[in-house]
């Protein structure tokens, strides 16, 4: 059912994001979640833990690689926008966050360097439960660090 | 220093201690701004209600994700390690407006819950399955979920 042009989106990548992690960022995405967890707060805490110094909350880098210009950070993700494009084109022109998949390998800290590509992995067109077409989108995202080591990867999957 | 679980002090069925949470339009705009989502979904009422047709401003996925994480981080203590998080966002929440800078409006609180699914030892890694999910205050699923966490073990 899915259309062809549609279709001939999986696969695209979008160019490497390149984010340079700070104690502020971690600071700042621990206080908007709530979170008091002295392994992003305290440097001495930190320092005498198993990690040997901060590190950031699972999930740092987990979206703003998703969107396209002025919706996120400066550095947003070119593959977005083209994708959005393509599927509003096709006569969807919303989209809601419908669920993430994340794996996990090595912390973050700051003074890392995080490199970021993203890939659409999935495109699908559904009929929804209320009857009406909907589209779901999958992108994965990869996240490397400045030694090329596997930081994590996640999976998005996105309404349309 | 925290208190430390071990895998051997985990047993399938077991609750999560629950983490309580309030979506309030501060936290919201807070969290915009923290992860870098923009999107006006979840600051612009007049965008929610007459754009995307949600009925009002709605809490991030992305927030209500980073609560279940804080729970189970709680839960597996420094020493312990998430190595994968699954979430589906099936309920909107709606977020409490602000009744003075620092107190919101009585209305919804959402609580973080889980249990222990499953146990294992997989190449010298000391596993727990669980799954995970936040309720609104009608006790209702709006977030479902289920992890994986990797445990010291005692001997």
């Amino acid at each position: 059912m899915t259309s062809e042009a549609l279709k001939g989106l999986i696969g695209r990548k979008g160019k490497p994001q390149v984010y340079e992690v700070t104690r502020t960022d971690i600071r700042k995405i621990a206080d908007a979640a709530g979170d008091r967890n002295p392994l992003y707060w305290d440097d001495e805490y930190a320092a005498e833990s198993r990690y040997g110094g901060l590190i950031a909350p699972p999930d740092f880098f987990g979206w703003p690689v998703k969107w396209g210009p002025g919706l996120t950070f400066v550095n947003s993700s070119d593959l977005f926008g083209e994708i959005a494009m393509e599927i509003a084109r096709a006569g969807y022109t919303r989209a809601i966050n419908a669920g993430m998949e994340s794996e996990y390998y090595l912390p973050i800290r700051p003074g890392d360097t995080i490199i970021i590509t993203s890939e659409l992995v999935g495109i699908e067109e559904k009929e929804g439960k209320k009857g009406g077409k909907m589209l779901i989108s999958t992108i994965e995202m990869t996240m490397v660090n400045q030694n090329g080591d596997l930081v994590a990867r996640q999976r998005h999957s996105g309404i349309h | 220093m925290k208190k430390q679980l071990y895998w051997e002090d985990v047993n399938i069925g077991q609750e999560i201690p629950p983490l309580t949470k309030v979506a309030t339009t501060l936290a919201l705009v807070k969290w915009a701004g923290a992860f870098g989502d923009y999107n006006p979904l979840h600051y612009d009422n007049d965008f929610a209600v007459n754009f995307m047709k949600t009925g009002g401003v709605i809490a991030h996925g992305t927030l209500k994700r980073q609560w279940l994480i804080q729970m189970l981080t709680d839960w597996i203590g420094d020493e312990g390690w998430l190595k994968r998080i699954q979430t589906q966002f099936r309920i909107m929440d709606y977020p409490r407006r602000m009744k003075t800078l620092v107190e919101p409006e009585d209305g919804d609180t959402l609580t973080c819950k889980g249990k222990v699914t499953a146990k294992s030892e997989k190449g010298g890694e000391h596993l727990v399955e669980c799954e995970i999910w936040l309720e609104n205050g009608k006790g209702e699923i709006t977030t479902g979920g289920s992890a994986t966490v990797m445990l010291p073990a005692k001997k």
